[in-house]
């Protein structure tokens, strides 16, 4: 059952899908020539898994169908699973293929003290900021409608970057001030000793945690929901 | 309620302007009950509780032999359900459609699915925005038949049709239910098409059941009463329904129509009354527009 969800959210997008990834390679090669190669991940791969999503979400909007998939022999979890499956799918797809373009084209960038990292292990990182992002999104969709969440997704978003920005910024000035607590000292001592790579792992499963942990809600959002009231 | 495919007891659901109250009811196997009401009495409301796709405060829902409820995906599996609004993906085709939805039933027919969609003569390969609202409304049904369900729920599938839409639909039902044994729960405001093919009907109006009996039993024991202004009086109308008064005489409608008769005659001696043959549509507006149920 679920995997017959999972290739619906693929099928009623096949058209849309092909001119995304073609526009995404497009621009990826286009960032490339022009040696903004990093600006490919943002303008590139995040519309690509942004417009999955969406298109998915708005396809249910638009024909209602979730009142027809409720009708049928399958669980409202397992509707919920299916999406963030076909997600799931989709952004590792994307990252695979951004993984890629990472190593050859990104070669090493520049991390921060001194640092570098492999252009495909950034393109990992990221992946796991846009899936956190996701983590967000979906259980607003799920409780409120694509049109309501995707209203209130902007500014979420916005206030994300702002946030991880910000506190990045607070943290690294009142870690040279030596102002913060021994604790907070001590872990962001270790987190800095530790490899990019490791790194990027904690991350990463940081990052399914969150996936995880908002499917379950979405689960409770979804269950909830009156589809058919007026 | 015994023998019974689909058993309502004491079903009650509220919202905040409108609720169901104790609603019951049953459907024999292999009938059809005929589910009628004005707009807005509660006949979707309870057929979505009957499917488990909203929820409801009280009461006690079984298809089958399995509670709606607790065993809601199992339920579903004997249930074809069409509804006033078709929802498909606009941009897939009728047997990507077909094909996707097929996958969740255990009974799943595709042949079968295959030839309805030839008789009803809807192109496999076009998509469901270039259909017609008649052309999705068969095609719902196309879907609801091919795991051959149980039991068939129809919540008002001919509404917004033209009346050879509607017809060409009743007939295309009719010769379905020959060829199998489900039983029907056909919802609809619109009493003529009950008429033509409900075996039982139960009447619903503000969330309340007003009347639940086998078809004929209604029409033959329900008759309109007529007489001459003259002979109204209070007492007269004590036992008749929905009455109306006109320029020449009054009516009302009663299925006591012999107790009428001896309170009648005991009242006026010399007068007259004539009785009449009602029909369900005259029968639902009298009980609710102007009778006892409808203040």
């Amino acid at each position: 059952m679920v995997l017959k969800l999972v290739l619906k959210d693929f099928a009623v997008q096949r058209n849309i899908l092909k001119r995304y990834l073609a526009s995404s390679v497009i621009l990826a090669v286009l960032f490339w020539i022009l040696g903004m190669k990093e600006f490919a991940l943002g303008m590139a791969m995040f519309p690509v898994i942004y417009g999955f999503l969406n298109g998915a979400l708005y396809a249910d909007e638009k024909n209602n169908t979730l009142r027809t998939l409720v009708c049928l022999p399958v669980r409202k979890e397992q509707i919920v699973y299916a999406r963030y499956i076909s997600v799931f799918i989709m952004t590792a797809i994307v990252t695979a293929i951004f993984f890629i373009y990472g190593m050859v084209a990104m070669g090493e960038i520049p991390a921060g003290g001194g640092a570098s990292l492999n252009g495909g292990i950034f393109v990992i990182l990221m992946s796991s900021v846009f899936m956190i992002m996701i983590s967000i999104y979906l259980p607003l969709a799920f409780k409120l409608g694509y049109i309501k969440a995707a209203g209130i997704n902007r500014f979420v978003m916005i206030a994300f970057f702002g946030a991880v920005s910000a506190f990045g910024v607070l943290i690294g000035n009142i870690y040279e001030t030596g102002k913060l607590p021994l604790a907070v000292t001590d872990a962001v001592n270790r987190l800095s000793q530790l490899s990019a790579p490791l790194l990027l792992l904690l991350l990463f499963c940081a990052s399914m945690l969150i996936y995880f942990v908002s499917m379950k809600l979405s689960v409770r959002f979804f269950k909830a929901r009156d589809l058919f009231a007026n | 309620m015994e023998d019974m495919l689909l058993k309502v007891e004491g079903l009650c659901k509220k919202y905040s302007k409108f609720s169901l109250e104790k609603i019951s009811f049953g459907i024999p196997k292999g009938y059809i009950m005929g589910f009628v009401g004005q707009n807005g009495a509660g006949k979707s409301t309870t057929i979505k509780c009957i499917i488990d796709l909203i929820p409801y405060e009280s009461g006690n829902i079984q298809v089958a032999g399995l509670d709606s409820k607790r065993n809601s995906v199992e339920v579903k599996q004997h249930i074809g359900y069409v509804s006033e609004e078709q929802y498909f993906y606009e941009e897939m085709t009728a047997e990507w459609t077909g094909g996707f939805i097929g996958g969740f039933y255990s009974n799943w027919d595709k042949a079968y699915f295959d030839k309805l969609l030839c008789d009803f003569n809807i192109d496999r390969k076009k998509k469901i925005r270039e259909l017609s609202k008649g052309m999705k409304t068969k095609l719902s049904l196309a879907l609801a038949f091919a795991h051959r369900p149980q039991l068939l729920i129809l919540d008002e599938p001919t509404s917004g049709l033209d009346p050879v839409a509607r017809s060409e639909l009743l007939e295309i039902l009719s010769d379905m239910l020959q060829n199998g044994d489900c039983s029907i729960l056909f919802s609809s405001h619109i009493t003529s098409d009950i008429e033509k093919i409900a075996d039982y009907v139960t009447i619903i109006n503000k969330g309340k059941i007003i009347l639940s009996e086998q078809k004929d039993d209604i029409l033959n024991n329900w008759k309109v009463i007529k007489a001459e202004n003259g002979l109204y009086s209070e007492e007269v109308c004590k036992g008749l329904i929905g009455i109306k008064k006109g320029e020449l005489g009054f009516s009302g409608i009663t299925d006591k129509v012999e107790h009428f008769s001896e309170q009648f005659r005991r009242i006026n001696p010399k007068g007259k009354f004539k009785t009449e043959k009602v029909n369900l549509d005259e029968l639902l507006v009298r009980l609710v527009k102007e009778g006892e149920y409808g203040a």
